[in-house]
């Protein structure tokens, strides 16, 4: 397959070690050719979902406490799928917030899903018995310069 | 990897804070309890440069636009300052660039 570029790896619930992985991640993106821009909206999407995951959500004991990152690019998209355990809670259904009326009350919270929604071309969510996989999709400008790899 | 840099001064109206490296969902809450310090010492303007900030995440945007509502109540202003390109281009896509008061310089944002 043309353009097929391939990443995936795991890290554990934890906001210093998801830092490095948005910097690692990022350079990753940029350095196998996706543009700049689109490749910074992967990274922050990919971030507040795992930050919002950190703070919410405790792992189910038995399952895996780990997130699993998982980015693919082909032809014209990317995506980016994290699959995680923990209670079902779809942030899909979430109603977004009037960005308006957001500033008139000074609200802190509730802009990650708003983020996602605008950077982001598709979201959705799946949850089979403890768990969860949110997969974000996005077009890519310049798909030509994207390099083929993959690194697990 | 970058940790919030934070620094202030107060400047006859205003107090300027400058902050660089990363507001985040770790940096955040730290932000929020400095700039709580804060918001009464300041005459009249918050200006808040952000020329060494080098990324901003929800939690971080969610703070300045609680300190932006909190100064307005007080019948203060928060202005921002010095957004590199990156930081105003990812406000400007998600529509926040009007809701708050931005000027290119420190010194705009001073005088203005």
């Amino acid at each position: 397959m043309d353009n097929n570029l391939f990443l995936q790896k795991k890290i554990k619930r934890d906001l210093d070690e998801l830092d490095s992985f948005r910097e690692s991640f990022l350079y990753y993106l940029t350095e196998n050719g996706i543009e700049e821009e689109t490749a910074s909206h992967f990274e922050l999407c990919a971030y507040e979902v795992i930050a919002n995951i950190i703070e919410h959500d405790s792992a189910i004991p038995g399952f895996c406490e780990d997130i699993q990152v998982t980015f693919s690019a082909e032809n014209n998209y990317g995506q980016v799928i994290l699959n995680y355990s923990g209670p079902e809670f779809d942030l899909t259904k979430r109603p977004l917030p009037d960005i308006s009326a957001h500033f008139q009350e000074g609200l802190k919270r509730g802009l990650g899903i708003y983020i996602i929604h605008k950077l982001m071309d598709e979201i959705w969510y799946t949850h089979n018995e403890g768990e969860n996989s949110l997969t974000m999709k996005k077009s890519i400008p310049d798909n030509s310069r994207i390099k083929s790899g993959q690194i697990l | 990897m970058a940790a919030l840099t934070y620094s202030r001064e107060k400047r006859g109206k205003s107090v300027i804070v400058k902050i660089g490296g990363s507001l985040d969902a770790k940096t955040a809450p730290t932000l929020d309890k400095k700039l709580s310090d804060e918001v009464d010492q300041v005459p009249e303007k918050l200006v808040i440069s952000m020329e060494k900030l080098e990324y901003i995440a929800s939690a971080g945007m969610g703070t300045l636009i609680n300190y932006n509502e909190i100064m307005s109540k007080k019948g203060k202003k928060l202005i921002l300052c010095d957004l590199p390109d990156k930081i105003t281009k990812i406000i400007k896509m998600l529509g926040f660039i009007n809701f708050f008061s931005i000027c290119k310089t420190l010194d705009d944002a001073e005088n203005g």
